[in-house]
Formats: structure tokens, sequence, C-alpha cells
């Protein structure tokens, strides 16, 4: 073992390797960073360039990409709400809040040193224990997937809310979009009402981008014209570096325990990497004293998600270098990388190629100390990025959001539903419910369907469905930790006796019942839901019919709740805010409609000329339009060159035009 | 004379003048799956040898969605002058417009270009499964209907039909357990969730000594495990694989489809792509177009009357 990672070393500590090793860790910084662009993308445009290589440098890049990814999702998490990938989406309770009071830099060193930790840490546990490590992740089968992503909601609907009942409604919401498109398993295609480009399903940066990012612009900048992103301005400075990063160093149990959840339930493949970050932040919550700072901007927040899905990306990587087995999309990119260099996964890599392989697993390691000299640098660039005034910062965003939900399947209806998904968001916010559950339920949905259907066959084929999902012990222990987790904020608030806000008194006569507009929605989702869906086969159906009868009884549920206690909210402060928000809505549908006319570039031309101007609060002059316009083509033009140009998006060139 | 020689001329030289320009600019090259996918690997392997010997860039775009269907639906829709062309994947091409009413397209409506590489299928067991043959299996199956569990890839996929095929052939009825894909189904054989798999001749090699095949299912023993017995060695007329190529939409000039047909061949047959391929457990194979073409409508008869069958 050690013998290998020192016969690695002599590969990675050579000028060129090292500096391929810090060129794929910023690129990867990058591609994490970008809505849209993510990091099985980055790893997949530069294999082709890795045979030109050494089989060394070109994997050493590749771990640079990978690693440097799993930070750079971090950035926008903090900056504008809108994580990067699920795994950044802990991430954003606190590190958004952090930016919003000018504490931007604070966040993003706390993100870049935790990331860096977590992955040592990880890093030292493949080292020393891949082969064990790589048998556990076998345990996991359809009954345990299921409890798992029941678990994955139980905390975030806790997490979020605060509430049980409130996570569930959203959740099932989420796992009701999960639903559309074809069946993974049984094939059936469902609720694409007529759409054909629904059948692969919604996808998951429009969903990502509509529910965090959008609301954020359409109450802060578009509703409340706020006149810069953040609330405070970002001063950022080298004591913030060293301060945040001592702060953190003060916290070992933090840090260690956060990076040792991330290592655990990262081992299950797939959906275990989604809820890593979630599940550490909830025990951070939990164990920390002062815990009411959390989700108000603490750096202990930022650094609980992110050491955890930090140290779940080495994790990934012991099924994959073991038993060929890759834990999650981007590790397989590395896998058929391996394949392509002739190296097959398994005993081979590490008695054959041994030397290459530690190569690799030490970039890992290498790589991690890189995010953290680039993210505490970096951090002085984006950091400021919030400063620019909204009237700028806001088109461009809202360009990034457009491009990031079309470039990932190349699919206007995907932009669409991210606009739509925005607005239900913002909507839910209104209301006073959370999107988190609802977007977590998007994801997991898949892995509880599956687990579900898979357990009712191999249980069936058994005998009895039941005992096989409820009583192998990985499941008992995943149905222990769903009953703690449920049953922990009653127990907690027995212990407190929190004073509990009541909205109701001397509400303004403006103000919905929030729970009675929910219930009747939810109530309705199920009717529709349920009428189209009745001719779906057996093991297509059951999943969705299942989560429209859980939404049906919660609707019922917070019905009744609405009238015992009602919770009021007012919806929009005033007529004018109410009528900038639909009027910036109509501006995007717009700008929508008429991609396809005249094509992407000078669609987006006029769009963020015309945002740009309406955002500005300056008396219009001749040289300010001159300017606006300037703007909008330098920036519409450098969007268009790096997705058109670089990385072969077919944007649409549009009819009127050719 | 003269006479004939400029109208056999006149008539022939934009025939050249066509295949001789061709390609002109940059080709689209498709995939219809996600980025960092098996087809994606493929086809990056292919790109720089693709733009060495045609001269042009390759742009590689994807359309994922659907198992490939929204991909191969976007592409019969595009110009037919080869400056697009898609990874298509065999049986998915027969099977989706067989399987599905509203796939968005027809089978006749890809052209295909290449085949350049097949995995044929087999039954995979874990090493210390108590099932040593596949008569020990087949013997089980019979004694207690539906208690073992079959791992495949998906609903109506290239695993799917070969378990209901073998199913009949055998006289006997198994469990199918479909999974999201390859790799899944891997994970569920390892981790004893099923207790039998349909795996891929690249799929079991990794594994080593982990998992025992029980039959293959092909005409000829395997290039990659020549001792393997063949379903048909064991009275099975059992043949499934899935083989890998290119398409292009329906009326591409055929020069151009040739044009592309050779380049592809050429690389497909080169000693270093064979041998690399071979060491994956993957059957390197050239394919041009006619050939994959006849392919395509013998399997589009043979499948059809089956997905019939067991499709409500």
């Amino acid at each position: 073992m050690l013998d290998g990672l020192i016969a690695g070393a002599g590969h990675i500590f050579v000028p060129g390797n090292l500096l391929f090793l810090f060129a794929g860790t910023a690129l990867g910084i990058v591609f994490g960073a970008i809505p849209g662009l993510t990091a099985t993308m980055g790893l997949a445009l530069l294999v082709p360039f890795t045979f030109s290589m050494e089989p060394a440098s070109g994997l050493i890049m590749l771990a640079g990409i990978y690693v440097g990814a799993m930070y750079g999702d971090s950035v926008p998490a903090i900056l504008i709400n809108t994580p990067g990938t699920p795994a950044a989406i802990a991430t954003t309770f606190d590190g958004y809040p952090l930016a919003q009071k000018g504490m931007a830099q604070h966040a993003l060193v706390a993100a870049a040193f935790a990331s860096c930790f977590g992955s040592l840490l990880a890093f030292a546990v493949l080292a020393a224990a891949a082969e064990p490590l790589a048998e556990m992740s076998l345990v996991f089968g359809p009954a345990e997937y299921f409890w798992l992503g029941i678990f994955g909601l139980t905390i975030i609907s806790v997490l979020s809310s605060g509430n049980l009942i409130k996570g569930f409604v959203t959740a099932t919401i989420g796992l009701l979009l999960s639903t559309v498109g074809m069946a993974s398993l049984a094939g059936d295609v469902r609720l694409t009402f007529g759409f054909p480009e629904l059948q692969g399903g919604i996808g998951l940066a429009g969903a990502l981008i509509g529910f965090f990012c959008l609301p954020e612009i359409l109450s802060n900048v578009i509703g409340r014209r706020r006149n810069t992103f953040a609330g405070e301005q970002v001063k950022p400075s080298i004591s913030i570096i060293t301060s945040t990063i001592i702060d953190l160093i003060k916290r070992p149990v933090l840090m260690a325990r956060s990076a040792l959840i991330g290592l655990v339930v990262g081992i299950a493949p797939g959906a275990g990497g989604n809820i890593a970050s979630m599940v550490s932040y909830s025990e951070a919550r939990r164990w920390e004293k002062n815990s009411e700072e959390f989700g108000h901007g603490t750096t202990r927040g930022v650094a609980a998600s992110e050491a955890a899905n930090s140290a779940m990306a080495p994790g990934s990587m012991i099924p994959l270098l073991t038993l060929g087995i890759p834990g999650s999309p981007p590790a397989a990119v590395i896998l058929g990388a391996l394949m392509l260099h002739g190296m097959q996964p398994g005993n081979d890599l590490f008695a054959i190629y041994a030397d290459v392989t530690y190569a690799f697993i030490g970039a890992l390691a290498i790589a991690s100390v890189a995010v953290l000299i680039l993210g505490t640098l970096g951090s002085f660039v984006y950091a400021r990025i919030i400063n620019l005034p909204s009237s700028a910062l806001a088109p461009v965003i809202l360009l990034m959001t457009v491009m990031g939900s079309y470039a990932i399947r190349n699919n206007m209806l995907d932009v669409w539903v991210m606009l739509i998904f925005g607005i239900i968001g913002f909507a839910l916010h209104r209301l006073n419910y959370q999107p988190a559950p609802l977007v977590l339920g998007f994801i997991l949905g898949p892995y509880i369907e599956n687990g579900l259907v898979q357990s009712m066959m191999i249980g069936g084929a058994s005998g009895s469905v039941l005992t096989y999902m409820t009583t192998r012990p990985i499941s008992l222990v995943l149905i222990a930790l769903c009953i703690i987790s449920a049953l922990w904020p009653l127990l907690a608030a027995r212990r407190q006796k929190k004073q509990n806000s009541d909205n109701s008194d001397n509400a303004p006569a403006r103000a919905i019942n929030t729970d009675r507009v929910m219930g009747i929605t939810m109530l309705i989702l199920a009717v529709i839901v349920f009428a189209a869906t009745r001719d779906l086969s057996r093991f297509g159906g059951i999943f969705v019919h299942y989560c429209a009868g859980v939404a049906a009884a919660l609707g019922v549920l917070i019905l009744l709740k609405s009238f015992v206690w009602p919770d009021l909210q007012i919806f929009f402060e005033n007529a004018s805010e109410c009528r900038r928000v639909i009027i910036g809505i109509a501006v995007i549908a717009a700008y929508l409609t008429l991609i396809p006319l005249t094509g992407f570039l000078l669609a987006s031309i006029v769009f963020y000329f015309f945002v740009h101007s309406m955002l500005r609060e300056e008396h219009d002059t001749l040289t300010r339009r001159l300017k606006s316009g300037a703007l909008a083509v330098a920036v519409t033009v450098t969007m268009y060159g790096l997705f058109h140009e670089l990385l072969h998006v077919p944007l649409p060139r549009g009819i009127l035009f050719g | 004379m003269k006479k004939s020689i400029t109208l056999l001329l006149g008539l022939l030289l934009p025939l050249i003048g066509n295949a001789a320009d061709y390609p002109e600019r940059d080709i689209t090259y498709q995939i219809t799956f996600s980025p960092g996918g098996g087809s994606d690997i493929r086809a990056r392997a292919q790109q720089p040898m693709l733009e060495e010997k045609l001269g042009v860039k390759m742009q590689i775009q994807y359309k994922p969605g659907g198992g490939g269907s929204l991909g191969w639906a976007n592409m019969v829709k595009q110009k037919p002058d080869g400056y697009f062309m898609s990874g298509i994947n065999i049986p998915h091409i027969i099977l989706q417009p067989l399987a599905r009413d509203n796939a968005g397209y027809e089978t006749e409506q890809i052209e295909p270009v290449v085949l350049f590489q097949q995995i044929p299928f087999g039954l995979t067991v874990l090493a210390d499964s108590p099932f040593q043959t596949l008569e020990d299996l087949v013997a089980y199956a019979k004694e207690n209907p539906g208690a073992v569990t079959v791992g495949g890839s998906g609903s109506w996929d290239a695993t799917h039909i070969a378990h209901l095929q073998f199913e009949k052939l055998a006289g006997i009825k198994m469990t199918y357990i479909p999974h999201k894909g390859g790799k899944p189904k891997q994970t569920a054989l390892l981790g004893g969730h099923t207790m039998a798999s349909w795996f891929g001749t690249s799929e079991w090699l990794p594994h080593g000594d982990k998992v025992r095949n029980l039959a293959v299912a092909t005409q000829e023993p395997v290039e990659t495990n020549p001792d393997l017995p063949t379903f048909k060695s064991k009275g099975y007329e059992l043949y499934s694989s899935v083989y890998h190529g290119v398409g292009v939409p329906q009326g591409t000039p055929p020069e151009v489809i040739g044009k592309l047909q050779d380049t592809f061949v050429e690389i497909a047959s080169s000693a270093d792509v064979r041998a690399q391929k071979l060491k994956s457990g993957i059957i390197p194979i050239a394919m041009p177009a006619a050939e994959a073409k006849a392919l395509i409508n013998d399997r589009v008869g043979a499948w059809a009357p089956i997905v019939k069958e067991f499709a409500k």
C-alpha cells in the first residue's frame, strides 16, 4: 500500500503533472460553479485529450476536475442560492444567508477548507480500507434504497420546515414530479400530457435552478427592487481567510463528524451521495451549541455540508476502483477513461497498473489541497461578484438560468419547465413552504420507486414482500433512524418549550391562509395524477398511485389544520410589488418565446438590454442606454461563445433568419 | 463513342463530386445517452481518429432521455445530408418502436452506417451460487416456478427479451427483475440481491472469479471467452447481443453513407482498436451498412411477435 503510494507520488510530483493537476482543479471549479455545466460534462469533454497524454497525466488531470467540481458547486450555492449539484443543497442553507449578510468570503473560504479537510480524511480511509468499504456498498439492495430515500426525505422535511407535515407536503409534490416520463423499471410512459420531450423526465438542472435561483431573483431583485444582490457589500480580506480557517480548526469534532458521515452515507451508490451533506448538516444542527444560528448564516453550517459532500467524492471511487462499479455519474466517466487506457478495474488495477492507480488516488488528495489554495484565492474574485449592481448582475444570472437549463439536454421545454418551477418556488416561499424537500423528493423519487418496485418483485418471488422490506438489518436501522428524525423536533420542542410564533394575531386583511391554499392544491394534484395514470401497468403505476394517495391524505390533513391553527401570510407586500413580479415573469416568458424565432443570440441581447434598463433606477440618458447596449452585447456574446463554440451546445438559431 | 463517354462522365461526375467533396464542414455526432456514459466514451475515443481521417471536426452533442428514444426521434428530423449522425444501439432502435406507440421514430427511418462492436449476453451467477451449470438452474426453476430471481438492464430491452425467450425455450418460469441500466444490475448480483443475471461479455469480465457464467447466447463460442458453452450447445436456440454503431437519417445519399462507412470500418478494423475492445470483453466487428440493415430487418421480424405476445 505505502509502496504503491510512494510510486504514485513519483508520477504526481513532476512539474508537468502538477500543472495538469492544478489546471484540472481550476477547470473543475469552473464546471462545478456554472449552473448547467457539470463535473460529468467537464470530464467527458476532457477524455479525448487524455489519449494523447501518458495514462498517469491524463488520470491526474481527471482527478483534479472531479475534486475541483465538488467544491465548485458550492460557489453558486453561496452567492446566488443555486446549488450546482444536489450535493450542495445543504450548502445553501447557511451559505446564502452568509452572503446576504456581506460574509460571502467567509462562506467561500469555509467551503474550501471543509472540502479540503473532507476529501483528505476520506482519502486516508480510502487508502487504508478500500476493500471492506467496497463490500459494504454491495449490501444496499432495493429495500435498503427505499428506506434510505425515505430517511432522506424525513431529514430534509424536519430540517427545512421544522414541521414534518409541511415538509412532507412539498416532498410529495417532488416525488410526483419525479414520476413524469418513462418509468425507469417498468418502461411505462407517464404524465407527459402530450409533450414527447417529457418522456425523458424533468431535467434536474431546470428543477434546481427553478426552485432555488429564480425565486430569489423574482423576490429580491424584481419584486423588491434591491440594488445589489446581497444585503450588504462584501469586503474581502486576508484576515477573513485566516479567521475563518482558525475558527473551523477549533472545531475538530464538527469537521470530523461531518466528513465521516459523508464517507459512510456516500458509500451507498447514487442516493447516498445526494443526501450525505443533508444528514451531516442535520447532525451538526442537532449536536452543536447555539444551534439556532443554523439557517441564519453560520460558517459551521457551510462546513458541515461541504466536508460531507467532499468526503463522498473519494468515497465513490472505492467501489469504482475495486469492483468497477461507479458510485456517481462523474465516477462513471472516470471508469470509461480507465478502460480506454486499457485499465480494467478490479485486481488488475492494483496489481498491473498499481503505480498509475496510486498516482490517481494520490492526485485526489493533492487536488483537495489545490482546491483550498484556488478556493481561498478565488474567494477574493467571486465574493465581489455579488457587489455588482443587480441591474447588471440579474440579467446575467437570468441568462445563465436559461442556458443552464437548456444546455444539459438541449431542449427548450426544459427552460419553460425551469420558469414554471421558478414561479411555483416563488409562490411556495410566500406561502411559508420550503422548496428544499420538494427538490430532494424529486431527486430521491426514482431511488424510492425502484426500491419499492424491485422489493415487490423480489419479495414476491421469495414469499412475502413485507418481510423482505422490513427484516433486513440495514433496513431496520434506517427505519429506526426515520422514526427518530421524525420525532426529534417534538422531543426538542418539549425540552426547550420554544415559544410558538403565532402569525394569526392582528394579521392584515389581505393575508392568505396558506395551508388552505396548499391543501386544496394537493387535492387537485392528486385527482389530476389519478385521472392521468389509470391505464398504467401494475409496476409502472404503483408508486405514482401511492404518492397521489399520500398527496390526497396530506391535503386533507393540512386543510383541517387550516381551520384549527390558521397560518396567515402576506403574499405580496403591496400592489406595485405584485405588478413588478408579474411583469418580470412576463418578460422572461416573452424572451423564451423569442428564442426559437430570432435565435438565442439576438433574443438574449434584446432581453439583457431590456431587463438592464428596466432595473436601473436612474433617469435614462443616451450614454446610459449605449452602455446597457454594449454590456448586453458583450455578456451575451461571451456566453454564446462559451456554450456554442467551446462546448458545442446546439443553441437555437431562429427560424426567422434561417 | 466520345458522346457516350461524355454522357457517362456527365452522369457520374456529380456523384463523384459529391462523394469527393464530402465532408466540407463539421459533422455533428449525436449521443443519445448522458455525457460520460458508454456511448459517449466510445464516441470520444473515435473522435480524434474520425477527425484525422475525415479532415473535419466532430461536434459531439447530447440528446439523452427515454432510453435513447428522444435522441433518435431528434435524428430522424434532421436534414439527411451526412452532417448529422447519431450513435445507434440494436436492439434499442428496434424494440422501442415495437413496444411503445409513441417512441417518436420508426426503425426504418434510421439508416445504419456501420456497426462496430457486439456485446453478447449470457446468464451469470455468483461464484458461490448452488447453480454450477445451466442444467442446475433449469432444474431448480422447473421445481420452483417463479422462485429464481434474474436481473436484467430494463424493461423491453435486450436482456428482457432474452429472458422471455429463454423461459419459453426451456419451459420454465422465473422472476425477471429489471434495473435502471447495466451497473445497478451488476451491483445487485454481486450483493446477492438477485440469484442470477443477464450479463454482457464486457460486464462479467471486471468481476473476475467473483462470478460464473453459465452460457452465452451466440452461434459460435465468443472470442473473449472461447471455453464458455453457448445456449445452442445446451439445446436452446437463444441468440442475444447488443450492437453499437452509427446511423444517419433516412434519405442520406448512398455515397455519403459509403464514405462514413469506409471511415468507420477502417477505424474499427485497426489492430489497436480491436485489441483494446477484446481486452474489455467487447467483440470487435466492422459490419458495413448493407449487412447492418439486413441484421436489423431480420431482428424486426424475430422480435415483433415476442413483444406482441408479452406486452399487454
